[in-house]
C-alpha cells in the first residue's frame, strides 16, 4: 500500500503537466490563427510608408505613394468605376434576393422547391463556367460588353448570397405581424411597404453591403464581361503586376482597409449604442 | 339590445387534404379542424371559445379575423356575410398571444397604425391614438420601442392598437397565454373591465377553464374541431352536457350508473350511464339515509393537505375512485381519517349530473 504512493504522486504531478499544457493550446492556436490573418495586413500598412521603390526593401517613412493614388488617374478612375459596378450590382442583388426570399418563405406555388436549390447553384458552380456561359451569351445576343454587362455578370455571382441572408431574416420574420396589419386594415402594399419592408430593413442592408463587397473584389467574372472603359479596380491591379507594382499598391490597399474598418466601426457603434439604450430604459 | 347578434358561424368547417394514413384522416381522406361549427354570438357579449390546445378554437377566431378561409359555410358579421371579404376590410381587430407588434415603430407608432393607414386626420390620429393609450394606462411609454418593454406592457400595447380603431368586434387569441399568473390575474380583470365600460363585442380564446369562467358572458366548450356545449359559465360548470366537458372544467367524479340503485331518467339504459359529481359536493355522511342524497361506502385512500383544502381520495366499493374536498376550517386539520378508515359518503340527488357516452 505505502510503496504505490510515491508512484501515484509522480503521476498526479504528470496529468497537472499535462493539463497545464492542454490548456495553453486553445489561446496559442488562437493568436497563431490571428497573426495569421491579419500580419500580412500590418506588413500591407506598414510598406505603404516606405520609401523604396520596391515593396521588399525598407528605405525610411514617406507618404509619397499616397500622393501617387490620388494623382494616379486611370487608378481613380478603375476605383470609381469599381464602386460605381458595386452599388448597382449590390442594389439589384439586395432587391432580387429581398424579393425571392419572400416569394420562397411567404407563398406556395409549383417548382418552390426547385427554385430554392437552383438559386444556390452559383455558388456550387465555378464562377469561370458562369462567366464563360455569360460571355457566350452576350456575343450571341450581339450585347457590349461595358458597365451593363459587368452589372449583370455581379449580379448572378452575388444573388445567392443576397438572397440566402434574406431567406434567414425572411423566415425569423414573424408572420404574425403581416396579419396584424391587414388586421388594422393595411392591404398587402401598404403592410409591405410599413411593416415587411421596415422589419427586413437590417438585412436589406446587410445583403447590400455582402453582394457590393463581393462585387467591389471581384475578378474572375470581371475579366470575362468587361469592354472598353469599365476597368474595375481587381483587373487594374492585375494589370499593373505586368509592368511592377511599387507601394502605391500598399497604400491604396491601405486606404481600402481604412474606409472598410469605418463602416465596422459605425455599424458595430451603432448596435453598441442601441444595446446600452435598451438596457438603460429595461432598469 | 343584447339580443342583436354581432357574429354568426354557419356550419361552418375548416379541414385539409391529407396523404397521411387514412385510418389517421378518417374515412373522407381529410383532417377536420373545424367541423359543424354553429355560433351566434351577441352584441357586447363576452365570449369565450374554451378548449385544449388543437381543438379549433384558435383556427375558428382566425376565420373571423379573415386569416383563414373556411372551406364550408358561413361567417356573418353585423348580417354581413363575409365570404370574400380580406382581413384588412374586416371590422373587426385582433389581440395576438404572441403581442405581434411591429418592432421597428414607436409604441404610440404602433397605435396610431391602423388610423394611419385608413388616412385620419392627423389630430385625430393624435388624439384617439393618445386616448387609447390612457385607455391601457400606458400614456408615458409612448416613445419606447416594444423590446423595451415588459410583456404585460407589450400587451397593453397590443389591446390599445386594436381599440383605437372602434371595431365591432374585438378578437384576443390567448392574450395572456405568455404572462404570469398574478399579472394575468391583473389583466383579466382589467379586460373584463374595459368590456364592460367600452360595449364592444369580445370573442376571447383560451384554453384555461379558471379565465374563461371569471370573464365571460358566455362560454363555447370546443373539442376536436366540435362545440360541445354553449352556455353561461354557471351552466357551463354545474350542468356539463358532455363527459369531456365535465372532465375538462373543474374536477370532476365520474362513476358508472351499472349497480347502483340510483333512478335514472326514461330512456337511458344503466350500463352507458355515468353519474358525474364535483369533489365538493360529496360529504361524510352522519345519521340516517336520506331519500334525496345517493349513499356510498368507500375506504380511505389517501389524504391530501393543500392549505384552503383538504382532499380525500377514496375507493368505491366497486373498484371505482371518488375524490372529496372539503374547506379546511379551523378544526378540520385535527380529526383528519387516516388511509384505511371506512366511512359512508352521500351526495345529494340535485348535484349528480347523468351523462351518457
Amino acid at each position: 500500500m505505502r510503496a504505490d504512493a510515491p508512484a501515484l504522486l509522480t503521476e498526479t504531478a504528470s496529468s497537472m503537466w499535462t493539463t497545464r499544457l492542454a490548456r495553453l493550446v486553445p489561446p496559442v492556436f488562437t493568436f497563431a490563427a490571428l497573426a495569421f490573418l491579419f500580419i500580412p495586413i500590418f506588413v500591407l500598412i506598414a510598406y505603404s510608408f516606405n520609401a523604396s521603390r520596391s515593396t521588399v526593401v525598407w528605405q525610411g517613412l514617406t507618404l509619397d505613394w499616397y500622393a501617387a493614388v490620388f494623382d494616379d488617374r486611370r487608378l481613380r478612375q478603375a476605383v470609381m468605376n469599381s464602386a460605381f459596378v458595386a452599388l448597382f450590382a449590390g442594389a439589384f442583388s439586395a432587391a432580387i434576393g429581398t424579393l425571392t426570399a419572400l416569394a420562397i418563405v411567404r407563398r406556395q406555388f409549383p417548382g418552390k422547391e426547385m427554385l430554392s436549390t437552383a438559386l444556390l447553384a452559383p455558388i456550387v458552380l465555378p464562377e469561370i463556367v458562369i462567366a464563360v456561359a455569360l460571355l457566350v451569351f452576350m456575343v450571341a445576343m450581339k450585347a457590349p460588353l461595358g458597365f451593363t454587362s459587368m452589372i449583370i455578370g455581379h449580379v448572378l455571382v452575388t444573388l445567392p448570397f443576397a438572397t440566402l441572408i434574406m431567406r434567414t431574416a425572411a423566415v425569423a420574420l414573424d408572420p404574425r405581424l403581416e396579419e396584424a396589419a391587414a388586421d388594422l386594415g393595411a392591404n398587402e402594399w401598404q403592410t409591405f411597404l410599413r411593416v415587411t419592408l421596415p422589419a427586413l430593413a437590417p438585412a436589406i442592408l446587410s445583403a447590400f453591403l455582402m453582394a457590393a463587397t463581393l462585387s467591389f473584389d471581384n475578378f474572375v467574372m470581371s475579366t470575362f464581361v468587361t469592354g472598353v472603359g469599365s476597368t474595375t479596380l481587381p483587373i487594374y491591379i492585375y494589370a499593373q503586376l505586368k509592368t511592377g507594382l511599387t507601394p502605391q499598391i500598399n497604400a491604396l490597399g491601405t486606404l481600402l482597409v481604412i474606409a472598410n474598418m469605418t463602416v465596422l466601426i459605425a455599424v458595430i457603434g451603432y448596435q453598441f449604442r442601441l444595446r446600452a439604450r435598451r438596457q438603460r430604459l429595461s432598469q | 339590445m343584447t339580443s342583436e347578434v354581432a357574429v354568426a358561424l354557419k356550419d361552418v368547417e375548416k379541414s385539409f387534404e391529407t396523404r397521411a394514413r387514412k385510418e389517421a384522416a378518417g374515412d373522407e381522406g381529410k383532417i377536420f379542424a373545424v367541423r359543424d361549427v354553429n355560433l351566434d354570438i351577441r352584441r357586447g357579449e363576452f365570449f369565450t371559445l374554451l378548449g385544449p390546445s388543437g381543438c379549433g378554437k384558435t383556427t375558428t377566431l382566425r376565420m373571423i379575423a379573415g386569416f383563414e378561409q373556411p372551406t364550408l359555410g358561413q361567417i356573418f358579421i353585423q348580417g354581413q356575410p363575409l365570404a370574400g371579404v380580406p382581413a384588412h376590410l374586416r371590422p373587426v381587430n385582433t389581440v395576438f398571444q404572441s403581442y405581434a407588434l411591429f418592432p421597428q415603430m414607436s409604441v404610440f407608432d404602433n397605435v396610431a397604425f391602423g388610423l394611419k393607414v385608413k388616412g385620419v386626420a392627423r389630430d385625430e390620429i393624435r388624439r384617439r391614438a393618445g386616448e387609447a393609450l390612457e385607455l391601457v394606462r400606458m400614456s408615458e411609454m409612448g416613445g419606447r420601442r416594444p423590446s423595451e418593454l415588459s410583456g404585460g406592457q407589450q400587451q397593453r400595447v397590443g389591446i390599445a392598437r386594436a381599440l383605437v380603431n372602434r371595431p365591432a368586434v374585438l378578437l384576443l387569441d390567448e392574450p395572456f397565454g405568455a404572462l404570469d399568473l398574478k399579472l394575468r390575474k391583473e389583466m383579466q380583470l382589467e379586460i373584463k373591465n374595459m368590456q364592460r365600460q367600452l360595449g364592444i363585442t369580445f370573442i376571447f380564446v383560451t384554453h384555461d377553464q379558471e379565465e374563461a369562467l371569471t370573464m365571460s358572458d358566455r362560454i363555447a366548450v370546443m373539442n376536436r374541431g366540435r362545440v360541445l356545449q354553449v352556455g353561461s359559465p354557471v351552466d357551463i360548470y354545474e350542468r356539463p352536457s358532455t363527459r369531456f366537458g365535465a372532465d375538462f372544467i373543474g374536477e370532476m367524479n365520474f362513476i358508472e350508473a351499472g349497480r347502483l340503485a340510483f333512478p335514472l331518467p326514461a330512456g337511458v339504459s344503466a350500463d352507458k350511464a355515468v353519474l358525474a359529481f364535483r369533489p365538493e359536493a360529496v360529504k361524510f355522511h352522519e345519521g340516517e339515509e336520506h331519500a334525496d342524497r345517493l349513499g356510498l361506502d368507500a375506504v380511505v385512500a389517501d389524504t391530501i393537505y393543500i392549505g384552503t383544502d383538504l382532499r380525500y381520495i377514496l375507493n368505491l366499493a366497486e373498484g371505482q375512485r371518488v375524490v372529496l374536498r372539503s374547506q379546511n376550517s379551523a378544526g378540520a386539520g385535527r380529526d383528519v381519517l387516516q388511509p384505511g378508515a371506512r366511512v359512508r359518503l352521500s351526495v345529494h340527488k340535485s348535484d349528480i349530473r347523468i351523462l351518457t357516452e
